[in-house]
Protein backbone atom coordinates (compact mmCIF):
# COMPACT_ATOMS: atom_id res chain seq x y z
CA UNK A 1 0.00 0.00 0.00
CA UNK A 2 2.81 2.38 0.85
CA UNK A 3 4.53 1.57 -2.45
CA UNK A 4 1.23 2.46 -4.19
CA UNK A 5 1.23 5.82 -2.38
CA UNK A 6 4.82 6.43 -3.52
CA UNK A 7 3.93 5.57 -7.12
CA UNK A 8 0.93 7.93 -7.05
CA UNK A 9 3.13 10.66 -5.60
CA UNK A 10 5.61 10.27 -8.48
CA UNK A 11 2.79 11.06 -10.90
CA UNK A 12 2.54 14.49 -9.24
CA UNK A 13 5.81 15.51 -10.94
CA UNK A 14 4.04 15.35 -14.30
CA UNK A 15 1.46 18.03 -13.42
CA UNK A 16 3.30 20.94 -15.17
CA UNK A 17 3.18 19.00 -18.45
CA UNK A 18 -0.55 18.34 -18.29
CA UNK A 19 -2.47 20.14 -21.04
CA UNK A 20 -5.60 21.46 -19.32
CA UNK A 21 -7.15 22.39 -15.97
CA UNK A 22 -9.09 19.14 -15.64
CA UNK A 23 -5.91 17.09 -16.02
CA UNK A 24 -4.09 19.33 -13.52
CA UNK A 25 -6.90 18.89 -11.00
CA UNK A 26 -6.66 15.13 -11.50
CA UNK A 27 -2.92 15.28 -10.85
CA UNK A 28 -3.59 17.19 -7.65
CA UNK A 29 -6.28 14.66 -6.76
CA UNK A 30 -3.69 11.86 -6.96
CA UNK A 31 -1.22 13.82 -4.82
CA UNK A 32 -3.79 14.55 -2.09
CA UNK A 33 -5.05 10.98 -2.19
CA UNK A 34 -1.54 9.54 -1.81
CA UNK A 35 -0.63 12.01 0.94
CA UNK A 36 -3.69 10.94 2.95
CA UNK A 37 -2.50 7.35 2.51
CA UNK A 38 0.94 8.20 3.85
CA UNK A 39 -0.67 9.81 6.93
CA UNK A 40 -3.13 7.00 7.71
CA UNK A 41 -0.67 4.18 7.04
CA UNK A 42 2.27 5.80 8.85
CA UNK A 43 0.10 6.33 11.94
CA UNK A 44 -1.08 2.71 11.70
CA UNK A 45 2.58 1.64 11.52
CA UNK A 46 3.54 3.72 14.57
CA UNK A 47 0.58 2.52 16.67
CA UNK A 48 1.49 -1.05 15.71
CA UNK A 49 5.09 -0.57 16.84
CA UNK A 50 4.50 1.42 20.02
CA UNK A 51 2.14 1.12 22.97
CA UNK A 52 -1.26 2.85 22.63
CA UNK A 53 -0.46 4.59 25.92
CA UNK A 54 1.79 6.86 23.85
CA UNK A 55 -0.67 7.52 21.01
CA UNK A 56 -0.86 11.24 21.82
CA UNK A 57 2.89 11.70 21.53
CA UNK A 58 3.00 9.61 18.34
CA UNK A 59 0.31 11.74 16.66
CA UNK A 60 2.00 14.90 17.94
CA UNK A 61 5.37 13.83 16.57
CA UNK A 62 3.84 13.07 13.17
CA UNK A 63 1.81 16.28 12.86
CA UNK A 64 4.62 18.41 14.31
CA UNK A 65 7.23 16.98 11.93
CA UNK A 66 4.90 17.53 8.96
CA UNK A 67 4.36 21.16 9.99
CA UNK A 68 8.12 21.62 10.35
CA UNK A 69 8.81 20.23 6.86
CA UNK A 70 6.05 22.42 5.35
CA UNK A 71 7.42 25.50 7.16
CA UNK A 72 10.91 24.82 5.79
CA UNK A 73 9.95 23.93 2.21
CA UNK A 74 7.10 26.33 1.39
CA UNK A 75 9.36 29.41 1.12
CA UNK A 76 11.47 27.43 -1.38
CA UNK A 77 8.39 26.53 -3.41
CA UNK A 78 7.20 30.14 -3.23
CA UNK A 79 10.56 31.32 -4.55
CA UNK A 80 10.42 28.81 -7.43
CA UNK A 81 6.91 30.04 -8.26
CA UNK A 82 8.17 33.63 -8.28
CA UNK A 83 10.83 32.54 -10.81
CA UNK A 84 8.12 30.75 -12.86
CA UNK A 85 10.02 27.46 -12.38
CA UNK A 86 6.84 25.49 -11.82
CA UNK A 87 8.15 22.17 -13.14
CA UNK A 88 11.07 22.29 -10.68
CA UNK A 89 8.66 22.97 -7.79
CA UNK A 90 6.43 20.03 -8.69
CA UNK A 91 9.42 17.75 -9.22
CA UNK A 92 10.90 18.62 -5.84
CA UNK A 93 7.55 18.16 -4.05
CA UNK A 94 7.08 14.75 -5.66
CA UNK A 95 10.68 13.73 -4.98
CA UNK A 96 10.38 14.69 -1.29
CA UNK A 97 7.22 12.57 -1.04
CA UNK A 98 8.96 9.54 -2.54
CA UNK A 99 12.05 10.22 -0.40
CA UNK A 100 9.79 9.88 2.65
CA UNK A 101 8.88 6.37 1.59
CA UNK A 102 12.50 5.44 0.80
CA UNK A 103 13.67 6.96 4.09
CA UNK A 104 11.06 4.90 5.95
CA UNK A 105 12.33 1.74 4.22
CA UNK A 106 15.94 2.55 5.11
CA UNK A 107 15.22 3.53 8.73
CA UNK A 108 12.97 0.48 9.11
CA UNK A 109 15.90 -1.70 8.09
CA UNK A 110 18.10 -0.01 10.68
CA UNK A 111 15.46 -0.59 13.38
CA UNK A 112 15.13 -4.26 12.45
CA UNK A 113 18.86 -4.77 12.27
CA UNK A 114 19.20 -3.38 15.81
CA UNK A 115 16.20 -5.24 17.23
CA UNK A 116 16.66 -8.67 15.66
CA UNK A 117 20.03 -9.10 13.97
CA UNK A 118 19.21 -12.65 12.88
CA UNK A 119 16.43 -11.64 10.48
CA UNK A 120 16.44 -9.96 7.12
CA UNK A 121 14.19 -6.93 7.27
CA UNK A 122 11.48 -4.99 5.41
CA UNK B 1 4.24 23.04 15.26
CA UNK B 2 5.69 22.56 18.78
CA UNK B 3 2.16 22.40 20.22
CA UNK B 4 1.47 18.99 18.60
CA UNK B 5 4.03 16.94 20.58
CA UNK B 6 3.46 19.07 23.71
CA UNK B 7 -0.26 18.31 23.72
CA UNK B 8 0.49 14.71 22.78
CA UNK B 9 2.60 14.32 25.90
CA UNK B 10 -0.02 16.11 28.04
CA UNK B 11 -2.80 13.83 26.72
CA UNK B 12 -0.72 10.71 27.38
CA UNK B 13 0.05 11.84 30.93
CA UNK B 14 -3.18 13.60 32.04
CA UNK B 15 -5.61 11.46 30.04
CA UNK B 16 -7.93 12.21 27.18
CA UNK B 17 -10.75 13.74 29.20
CA UNK B 18 -8.72 16.30 31.12
CA UNK B 19 -6.22 16.93 28.34
CA UNK B 20 -8.81 17.68 25.65
CA UNK B 21 -10.84 19.79 28.09
CA UNK B 22 -7.73 21.90 28.76
CA UNK B 23 -6.87 22.18 25.06
CA UNK B 24 -10.34 23.22 23.92
CA UNK B 25 -10.69 25.61 26.89
CA UNK B 26 -7.45 27.22 25.71
CA UNK B 27 -8.74 27.36 22.12
CA UNK B 28 -12.11 28.77 23.25
CA UNK B 29 -10.53 31.46 25.43
CA UNK B 30 -8.15 32.40 22.61
CA UNK B 31 -10.99 32.56 20.10
CA UNK B 32 -13.03 34.91 22.31
CA UNK B 33 -9.90 36.97 23.05
CA UNK B 34 -9.78 37.92 19.34
CA UNK B 35 -12.91 40.00 19.93
CA UNK B 36 -10.93 42.22 22.34
CA UNK B 37 -7.91 42.66 20.06
CA UNK B 38 -7.02 46.28 19.55
CA UNK B 39 -3.81 46.10 17.59
CA UNK B 40 -1.03 43.97 16.12
CA UNK B 41 0.35 42.56 19.38
CA UNK B 42 -2.97 41.70 21.01
CA UNK B 43 -4.19 40.05 17.80
CA UNK B 44 -0.86 38.21 17.45
CA UNK B 45 -1.09 36.92 21.03
CA UNK B 46 -4.65 35.69 20.46
CA UNK B 47 -3.61 33.97 17.21
CA UNK B 48 -0.66 32.28 18.95
CA UNK B 49 -2.87 31.02 21.78
CA UNK B 50 -5.45 29.78 19.27
CA UNK B 51 -2.74 27.90 17.36
CA UNK B 52 -1.40 26.39 20.58
CA UNK B 53 -4.86 25.10 21.55
CA UNK B 54 -5.38 23.66 18.05
CA UNK B 55 -2.22 21.59 18.48
CA UNK B 56 -4.21 19.00 20.45
CA UNK B 57 -6.40 18.12 17.46
CA UNK B 58 -4.35 15.28 15.96
CA UNK B 59 -3.00 13.84 19.24
CA UNK B 60 -6.53 13.93 20.69
CA UNK B 61 -7.97 12.31 17.56
CA UNK B 62 -5.52 9.42 17.52
CA UNK B 63 -5.68 8.89 21.26
CA UNK B 64 -9.49 8.70 21.11
CA UNK B 65 -9.29 6.19 18.26
CA UNK B 66 -6.82 3.81 19.92
CA UNK B 67 -8.63 4.13 23.26
CA UNK B 68 -12.09 3.32 21.93
CA UNK B 69 -11.75 1.15 18.80
CA UNK B 70 -10.33 -2.33 18.15
CA UNK B 71 -7.27 -2.51 15.84
CA UNK B 72 -9.26 -3.55 12.76
CA UNK B 73 -11.48 -0.43 12.95
CA UNK B 74 -8.82 2.14 13.73
CA UNK B 75 -8.05 3.05 10.12
CA UNK B 76 -11.62 4.22 9.55
CA UNK B 77 -11.72 5.81 13.01
CA UNK B 78 -8.59 7.75 12.16
CA UNK B 79 -10.17 8.82 8.87
CA UNK B 80 -13.18 10.23 10.76
CA UNK B 81 -11.00 11.95 13.38
CA UNK B 82 -8.46 13.44 10.97
CA UNK B 83 -10.94 14.45 8.28
CA UNK B 84 -12.65 16.85 10.69
CA UNK B 85 -10.02 19.50 10.00
CA UNK B 86 -10.51 19.57 6.23
CA UNK B 87 -14.29 19.26 6.58
CA UNK B 88 -14.24 22.21 8.99
CA UNK B 89 -12.27 24.23 6.43
CA UNK B 90 -15.07 23.61 3.93
CA UNK B 91 -17.99 24.32 6.30
CA UNK B 92 -16.63 27.21 8.40
CA UNK B 93 -16.67 29.91 5.68
CA UNK B 94 -20.27 28.99 4.85
CA UNK B 95 -21.35 29.35 8.50
CA UNK B 96 -19.12 32.17 9.73
CA UNK B 97 -19.37 34.55 6.75
CA UNK B 98 -23.09 35.35 7.33
CA UNK B 99 -22.33 35.93 11.03
CA UNK B 100 -19.45 38.23 10.08
CA UNK B 101 -21.76 40.15 7.73
CA UNK B 102 -24.42 40.44 10.46
CA UNK B 103 -22.33 41.19 13.57
CA UNK B 104 -18.85 42.01 12.26
CA UNK B 105 -15.55 40.24 12.84
CA UNK B 106 -15.71 40.54 16.64
CA UNK B 107 -19.10 38.83 16.59
CA UNK B 108 -17.66 36.05 14.41
CA UNK B 109 -14.98 35.33 17.02
CA UNK B 110 -17.58 35.36 19.81
CA UNK B 111 -19.53 32.81 17.78
CA UNK B 112 -16.56 30.44 17.33
CA UNK B 113 -15.85 30.80 21.06
CA UNK B 114 -19.45 29.78 21.79
CA UNK B 115 -18.95 26.71 19.57
CA UNK B 116 -15.94 25.85 21.75
CA UNK B 117 -18.06 26.20 24.92
CA UNK B 118 -20.75 23.97 23.42
CA UNK B 119 -18.08 21.39 22.53
CA UNK B 120 -16.75 21.48 26.11
CA UNK B 121 -20.25 20.87 27.51
CA UNK B 122 -20.78 17.95 25.12
CA UNK B 123 -17.31 16.55 25.84
CA UNK B 124 -17.91 16.65 29.61
CA UNK B 125 -20.84 14.27 29.06
CA UNK B 126 -19.41 12.04 26.31
CA UNK B 127 -15.99 11.56 27.90
CA UNK B 128 -17.57 10.10 31.07
CA UNK B 129 -18.74 7.03 29.17
CA UNK B 130 -16.96 3.88 30.35
CA UNK B 131 -16.07 2.84 26.79
CA UNK B 132 -14.03 6.03 26.48
CA UNK B 133 -11.63 4.73 29.11
CA UNK B 134 -10.98 1.24 27.80
CA UNK B 135 -7.60 -0.17 28.68
CA UNK B 136 -5.48 -1.39 25.74
CA UNK B 137 -5.19 -5.18 25.29
CA UNK B 138 -2.18 -6.57 27.22
CA UNK B 139 -0.28 -7.40 24.01
CA UNK B 140 -0.51 -3.73 22.96
CA UNK B 141 0.18 -2.33 26.42
CA UNK B 142 3.39 -4.39 26.62
CA UNK B 143 4.89 -2.57 23.64
CA UNK B 144 7.50 0.10 24.39
CA UNK B 145 6.97 3.85 24.18
CA UNK B 146 8.76 5.99 21.59
CA UNK B 147 12.20 7.38 22.38
CA UNK B 148 14.09 10.02 20.43
CA UNK B 149 16.84 7.57 19.48
CA UNK B 150 14.46 4.93 18.05
CA UNK B 151 14.90 4.24 14.34
CA UNK B 152 11.17 3.33 13.93
CA UNK B 153 10.14 6.73 15.40
CA UNK B 154 12.28 8.51 12.80
CA UNK B 155 11.01 6.13 10.13
CA UNK B 156 7.44 7.10 11.08
CA UNK B 157 8.19 10.85 11.07
CA UNK B 158 10.03 10.51 7.76
CA UNK B 159 7.08 8.73 6.16
CA UNK B 160 4.48 11.13 7.60
CA UNK B 161 6.30 14.44 7.19
CA UNK B 162 7.97 13.89 3.81
CA UNK B 163 5.38 11.53 2.31
CA UNK B 164 2.53 13.94 3.03
CA UNK B 165 4.43 17.07 1.93
CA UNK B 166 2.56 17.27 -1.43
CA UNK B 167 -0.55 17.83 0.68
CA UNK B 168 0.79 21.16 1.97
CA UNK B 169 2.15 22.02 -1.46
CA UNK B 170 -1.26 21.60 -3.11
CA UNK B 171 -3.17 23.33 -0.30
CA UNK B 172 -0.97 26.43 -0.39
CA UNK B 173 0.08 26.55 -4.05
CA UNK B 174 -2.89 25.26 -6.07
CA UNK B 175 -4.57 28.68 -6.34
CA UNK B 176 -1.30 30.32 -7.46
CA UNK B 177 -0.65 27.64 -10.07
CA UNK B 178 -4.17 27.82 -11.44
CA UNK B 179 -4.04 31.64 -11.56
CA UNK B 180 -0.63 32.27 -13.13
CA UNK B 181 0.59 29.64 -15.57
CA UNK B 182 -2.90 28.38 -16.36
CA UNK B 183 -4.55 31.82 -16.38
CA UNK B 184 -7.70 30.80 -14.49
CA UNK B 185 -9.91 33.61 -13.12
CA UNK B 186 -10.40 34.06 -9.36
CA UNK B 187 -14.07 33.26 -9.85
CA UNK B 188 -13.19 29.94 -11.49
CA UNK B 189 -10.56 29.14 -8.84
CA UNK B 190 -13.15 29.80 -6.14
CA UNK B 191 -15.40 27.24 -7.79
CA UNK B 192 -12.80 24.44 -7.99
CA UNK B 193 -10.60 24.99 -4.96
CA UNK B 194 -12.76 22.77 -2.76
CA UNK B 195 -11.81 19.76 -4.89
CA UNK B 196 -8.28 19.09 -3.50
CA UNK B 197 -9.44 19.04 0.18
CA UNK B 198 -12.26 16.70 -0.85
CA UNK B 199 -9.68 14.37 -2.44
CA UNK B 200 -7.77 14.50 0.81
CA UNK B 201 -10.91 13.47 2.71
CA UNK B 202 -11.58 10.64 0.25
CA UNK B 203 -7.99 9.44 0.66
CA UNK B 204 -8.35 9.20 4.44
CA UNK B 205 -11.42 6.99 4.13
CA UNK B 206 -10.17 4.77 1.29
CA UNK B 207 -6.75 4.13 2.88
CA UNK B 208 -8.33 3.74 6.31
CA UNK B 209 -10.73 1.16 4.94
CA UNK B 210 -7.93 -0.68 3.10
CA UNK B 211 -5.77 -0.66 6.24
CA UNK B 212 -8.61 -2.08 8.33
CA UNK B 213 -9.29 -4.75 5.73
CA UNK B 214 -5.63 -5.74 5.80
CA UNK B 215 -5.67 -5.81 9.62
CA UNK B 216 -8.72 -8.12 9.64
CA UNK B 217 -6.82 -10.54 7.40
CA UNK B 218 -3.83 -10.42 9.71
CA UNK B 219 -1.87 -8.44 7.14
CA UNK B 220 -0.20 -5.08 7.45
CA UNK B 221 0.43 -2.24 5.07
CA UNK B 222 4.13 -2.89 5.65
CA UNK B 223 6.26 -6.00 6.05
CA UNK B 224 8.38 -6.72 9.09
CA UNK B 225 10.92 -9.45 9.49
CA UNK B 226 9.70 -12.78 10.96
CA UNK B 227 7.19 -11.29 13.41
CA UNK B 228 9.70 -9.56 15.68
CA UNK B 229 9.28 -6.00 16.90
CA UNK B 230 11.24 -3.33 15.02
CA UNK B 231 12.02 -1.71 18.38
CA UNK B 232 14.76 -3.24 20.51
CA UNK B 233 13.21 -4.27 23.85
CA UNK B 234 14.36 -2.17 26.73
Amino acid sequence: MLACCAALTMAFAAVPWLPNVAAVMFGMFLAMFAAAGFIVLSVAYATDVYSPDHAGLIAGAGAGSWSAVVAVTMPLFGHLFDLHRYSAAFWIAAAIGVAGYLGWLALGKVGHALACPGHTSV
Amino acid sequence: MPANPVWGRILDRAGLRRGMSAAVACWTGASMAHAFASGFWSLGAARAALGFGEGATFPGGLRTVVQTLPPDQRGRGLAVAYSGGSLGAVITPLVVTPIFLLWGWRGAFWFTGMIGLAWLALWSMVSRRPDMRKLPPPIEAARPGPRLGDAPLWAFMCLYALGALPLGFVLYSASLYLAHPLGCSQEFIGKVLWIPPLDWEAGYFVWGWLGDRAARRGLRAWRHCGGCSPVARR
